[in-house]
């Protein structure tokens, strides 16, 4: 069995001729607010002195007639927002059944079994005391109308006890969800409690039978009685008993001031109707578990759950009078939110809109210099092509080939595309102008691809096995990483234009400069005491060809 | 007169003088003539540059061969 409390709710208020004067209070605040602020229908529809419905956004009063007999039909829209929804519709709780014994442990729920209940009924109140509910379960729904403190409301089924109505309370409001019956016993809702337990009784059964629903504050307030104890409790039984006085049961009835709360679940494991009598309060609502509150909430959106209200024929008159004057401006009332709600969601949209193009269009300028600045790239690399000529540079060809014949480099092999070489180099050597002596760097292989513009790459080796701890570790040379990243200090403008223009032949040159002159005021170049002096004869050849100094200019 | 012509001519050499990055002058010098008068010749000045014929350490008063390429460059200095 599956209940679900519906989002929409639809009031019925019936009247007829047999009614009589007597009016509930409730239902007379109710006329007066209608008569009174016409201008705020909706506010005296869901005032808080009736169902404390202020949390519903969208609401509407129409005439109908249903079954023959006019009736006033207000249909509220609760809020779909999980918040609002729960905590301005004080009525509604929610019990997640994730948290047993936390259920089980709720003085609440009074294991105490009411006297004259059933022992299926019994047994469904110690599953419930005993928190039986299972660890995975989904949430149940707990319906209490504490709100109503000015009058009881019934819900019978065409199954009820009639002798049930000859004894409720004169300002009792009769709720009937079956039109039949509601015809059928329209008129006798203004009753009284009678005195007769036994009556009381009949109804706690009806109640858990689901044959009858009360709702609003129950408890016992006189002394003598147990305080907050639950009606029909075996301590309430005793008492009454102990007393052996039928004015006992008068006098319970009389200080009878509270309410019978069924709880709904839309669970199996839970009592599809449960019974609290005594002291109100309300289960602790676990607002951590958002997501399960919200798929309850979807998962009754849109459900309708009608309630029958029953009001006298002078009732009738008046909301009739008033009600026919106002539908136009209700009509319009309505329309008027429809368009602000409207408007509302047009400008959401297009501030989304604007949000996500404002988004787009920084994204696409970003695009945008970035194609700019290659762009810029490409057009100075065939600004350089367009110079070339179409023909191989026969000096260009010799001066490789010199490069080679003089073993300067010893070999120079072509990449699989036209923008990647390598080459090696011989033995190089270094002068340490702190010790005056030259140290023996070895032999490199340069790897190089001018093809990534800004992004070309120089990769170097040193195919000499002389990799040293230096700066790092396993340096290829004083400034070549591990990696064989080529740390060029001022060297980085000449080789980053050199690459650019795809200048292969002076690369060449420009590499063995970098290669052969190491910065000993450098953290790292200062280690070039971890790379093997040359042999003295070696020492003596360098200085002898070319002075360490004389490399460079005058100044 | 045109015999000393002539073998002027004949000792004439061409030598490429490129000043790094990109900047390339192809001089014609006498057989004999050094670095410095190629450099000299490209209208380039070797103060505070590191000068290299064909990928080699060179003295500014060696002599230059035809075909060769001078390579200026500011002096490169590795750092970490």
């Amino acid at each position: 069995m599956r209940l679900t409390p519906p989002l929409l709710t639809r009031h019925v208020f019936h009247w007829s001729e047999e009614d009589g004067p007597a009016l509930p209070s409730a239902v007379r605040r109710f006329i007066r607010h209608i008569t009174a602020n016409g201008s705020e229908l909706s506010e005296a529809v869901f005032h808080p002195d009736w169902f404390d419905m202020r949390a519903a956004q969208d609401t509407r009063l129409e005439l109908e007639e249903i079954n023959g007999a006019e009736a006033l039909v207000a249909y509220a829209q609760r809020p779909t927002n999980a918040t609002s929804y729960l905590t301005h519709l004080r009525q509604l709780r929610y019990i997640p059944t994730s948290i047993p014994g936390r259920i089980g442990a709720n003085e609440r729920y009074d294991s105490r079994v009411p006297m004259g209940l059933t022992d299926e009924e019994r047994e469904q109140l110690a599953h419930l005391a005993a928190g039986r509910f299972s660890a995975d379960a989904e949430g149940g729904i707990f319906y209490a109308w504490d709100r109503a403190p000015s009058y009881q409301v019934l819900q019978v089924p065409p199954a009820h006890d009639p002798e049930l109505f000859s004894n409720l309370r004169s300002d009792t409001l009769v709720l009937f969800t079956d039109p039949a019956e509601s015809q059928r016993v329209s008129g006798r809702h203004s009753v009284q409690f009678g005195d007769d337990g036994t009556r009381v009784t009949e109804l706690v059964r009806n109640v858990l039978a689901n044959r009858a629903l009360v709702i609003g504050p129950l408890h016992f307030t006189d002394e003598a009685l147990p305080a907050g104890e639950a009606y029909g409790s075996a301590q309430v039984d005793a008492r009454w008993f102990e007393l052996g006085s039928s004015d006992m049961h008068r006098h319970a009835y009389d200080a009878f001031n509270g309410s019978i709360l069924r709880m709904r679940s839309d669970h199996d494991h839970v009592l599809p109707y449960s019974l609290q009598v005594g002291t109100i309060g309300y289960l602790p609502v676990d607002w951590r578990d958002e997501q399960r509150l919200n798929d309850t909430i979807r998962a009754y959106h849109g459900r309708q759950h009608e309630e029958h209200h029953h009001t006298s024929r002078k009732a009738t008159e008046w909301v009739q009078a008033r009600f026919a004057s106002m539908r136009g401006e209700l009509r319009l009332r309505s329309l008027s939110r429809w368009l602000v709600s409207r408007r509302r969601n047009a400008l959401q949209t297009i501030e989304r809109q604007i949000s996500t193009a404002s988004d787009m269009v920084g994204r696409r300028q970003r695009e945008l210099v970035s194609a700019l600045r290659d762009l810029e790239t490409a057009q100075q690399q065939l600004q350089i092509a367009q110079l070339l000529p179409d023909e191989v540079d026969p000096g260009e060809l010799q001066g490789l080939d010199r490069l080679m014949e003089r073993g300067i480099i010893t070999s120079f092999t072509p990449g699989d595309s036209s923008d990647q070489f390598s080459f090696t180099t011989r033995e190089l050597y270094a002068y340490d102008p702190r010790s005056q002596l030259w140290h023996r760097l070895g032999a490199f292989q340069v790897t190089v691809n001018m093809g990534g513009g800004h992004n070309s790459t120089m990769v170097i080796s040193n195919i000499s096995g002389l990799q040293r701890n230096g700066h790092s570790s396993s340096m290829h040379h004083p400034h070549v990483f591990r990696n064989g990243l080529p740390c060029v200090g001022s060297f980085v403008d000449v080789q980053t234009d050199l690459l650019i223009n795809r200048d292969w032949r002076t690369l060449i040159d420009v590499t063995l400069a970098f290669l052969e002159s190491v910065n000993v005021d450098d953290v790292a170049g200062q280690y070039i005491t971890a790379w093997p002096l040359a042999s003295d004869e070696m020492q003596d050849q360098l200085n002898n060809t070319h002075s360490p100094t004389g490399t460079f200019g005058d100044g | 007169m045109s015999n000393e012509l002539d073998t002027t001519a004949q000792n004439a050499i061409s030598v490429t003088v490129v000043q790094a990055p990109s900047t390339v002058k192809s001089v014609t010098l006498q057989e004999g003539d050094t670095v410095a008068d190629a450099i000299r010749a490209a209208g380039f000045s070797s103060d505070g540059q590191e000068v290299r014929v064909d990928g080699e350490r060179v003295n500014l008063d060696d002599q230059v061969d035809a075909g060769e390429r001078v390579i200026l460059t500011k002096r490169i200095k590795g750092s970490r």
